[in-house]
């Protein structure tokens, strides 16, 4: 690898609809106080995309606001890796559309990463090695999903957690340390804890897969909708994320005392201070941005960098720990170097 | 862990009155030990006891007394 040459993070804006479904919105409909739903998720309230609201519009709202609050030059940008699972169309890539949209210029890359709550490392990694390869000096990386419209409004397990986001991020070389030390995987036994089983090639939609089912907590879903398995999710996730933490401890040689900021996918409150409490994070140096938004699922990251540098919470030179994991079941991690200002 | 020490974390971890929760008493029975109660009961296992669950494991527990076992011999 090269290492005169590095990708770093130069912005982060993002997009979240309108439309905002508080706890007292949905008490009435899931059985749960707005105090319970708070309690037991950490969510006060999530975003929704409207109707016609697709994962291409809300990219370029998050693309155009990162153009126009960093003075970026889009003839400049080079690839537009885009990671949605909530993609406008089976075919072509969102990425297409958008990068269209934008007006970028036609010697640009731009293509679609299909994960979900890994997928804003993965795509760090992949434009880490597009810039670290020389195949490109500079990109944007786009995080954008609607999960909400395949959300039965009768299931409880999945509505009170997650919300609708798209974010954009400027990634560039650098001289300095910026990216590094990924860390990926995936294990694909887990794809029927949290999947749409419906939709694809595989159970095309019909009459059949329209049949609604009662669980045994009461959530009703049929095979269009979302399904999330949160205990076999929750026992994934305690067995990959401190694998994830001392996989880049070690390839980089570094102590979990010389990290400043632990980013972690936002799935829930609960989940999050659990891994906390098992990794040994202190309180202070674990970064939280969810009671606003949910969980975005490959956005929460982002989010909670976009907001932690407007809160002028990290400096130029600190170590951030980023670590996504979920849907697949799919992981990453990485470490970055908070950069200097400026683009 | 005994079977009183096991009852007693998991009604702490479910917030259940104290000492209502007995070895035979059936899961289906506790309205918290739902998809949350169970994320609660995995959570307690891997802190108090260093065990990670399996959730399928889980599922095919009927009993507190079932449960007990189950961390005795996890997955």
């Amino acid at each position: 690898m090269n290492t005169t040459r590095w990708a770093t993070i130069k912005a982060v804006r993002s997009y979240l609809p309108t439309k905002v479904v508080t706890n007292t919105d949905l008490a009435s409909e899931v059985g749960w106080t707005a105090d319970e739903i708070f309690a037991k998720t950490g969510i006060a309230e999530r975003h929704v995309a409207g109707p016609n609201e697709c994962v291409s519009d809300m990219a370029v709202l998050a693309a155009e606001k990162l153009f126009r609050d960093c003075g970026v030059d889009r003839a400049e940008v080079q690839f537009l890796i885009l990671c949605t699972q909530t993609p406008d169309h089976l075919l072509p890539a969102t990425a297409c559309l958008v990068h269209q949209r934008l007006g970028l210029k036609n010697q640009c890359a731009a293509f679609d990463i299909n994960q979900g709550c890994s997928g804003y490392v993965y795509s760090l990694g992949l434009a880490s090695a597009l810039i670290r390869s020389c195949m490109a000096e500079c990109g944007l990386v786009i995080t954008g999903d609607n999960y909400t419209k395949f959300i039965n409004p009768k299931d409880r397990s999945v509505r009170t957690l997650f919300g609708d986001a798209a974010t954009a991020t400027l990634v560039r070389a650098t001289a300095t340390p910026g990216l590094d030390h990924f860390v990926l995987g995936t294990d694909g036994t887990g794809a029927k804890n949290l999947i749409i089983p419906a939709g694809g090639t595989r159970l095309p939609r019909g009459e059949q897969t329209a049949q609604l089912v009662t669980d045994g907590s009461g959530n009703m879903r049929c095979q269009n909708d979302l399904f999330m398995d949160g205990p076999q999710i929750f026992t994934f996730t305690l067995k990959r994320v401190p694998e994830l933490l001392s996989g880049v401890l070690t390839q980089s040689g570094l102590q979990a005392g010389d990290i400043d900021w632990f980013v972690l996918h936002q799935a829930n409150r609960y989940m999050l201070e659990h891994l906390r409490q098992k990794l040994r994070i202190p309180p202070e140096r674990l970064v939280w941005f969810l009671e606003k938004t949910g969980n975005t699922v490959s956005s929460t990251i982002p989010l909670a960098l976009e907001h932690g540098a407007a809160e002028g919470r990290f400096l130029p030179g600190q170590r951030l720990f980023l670590a996504g994991f979920g849907v697949g079941y799919s992981w990453g991690a990485a470490l970055l170097r908070w950069p200097e200002p400026g683009n | 862990m005994t079977i009183q020490e096991f009852i007693q974390a998991f009604e702490e971890a479910l917030e259940l009155p104290a000492g209502e929760t007995k070895p035979d008493t059936l899961l289906s029975d506790i309205a918290r030990y739902d998809s949350m109660g169970r994320l609660s009961v995995i959570a307690m296992a891997d802190i108090k006891l260093g065990v990670l669950l399996d959730a399928d494991g889980l599922e095919r527990c009927r009993t507190i007394a079932d449960l007990h076992t189950l961390v005795q011999k996890p997955a």
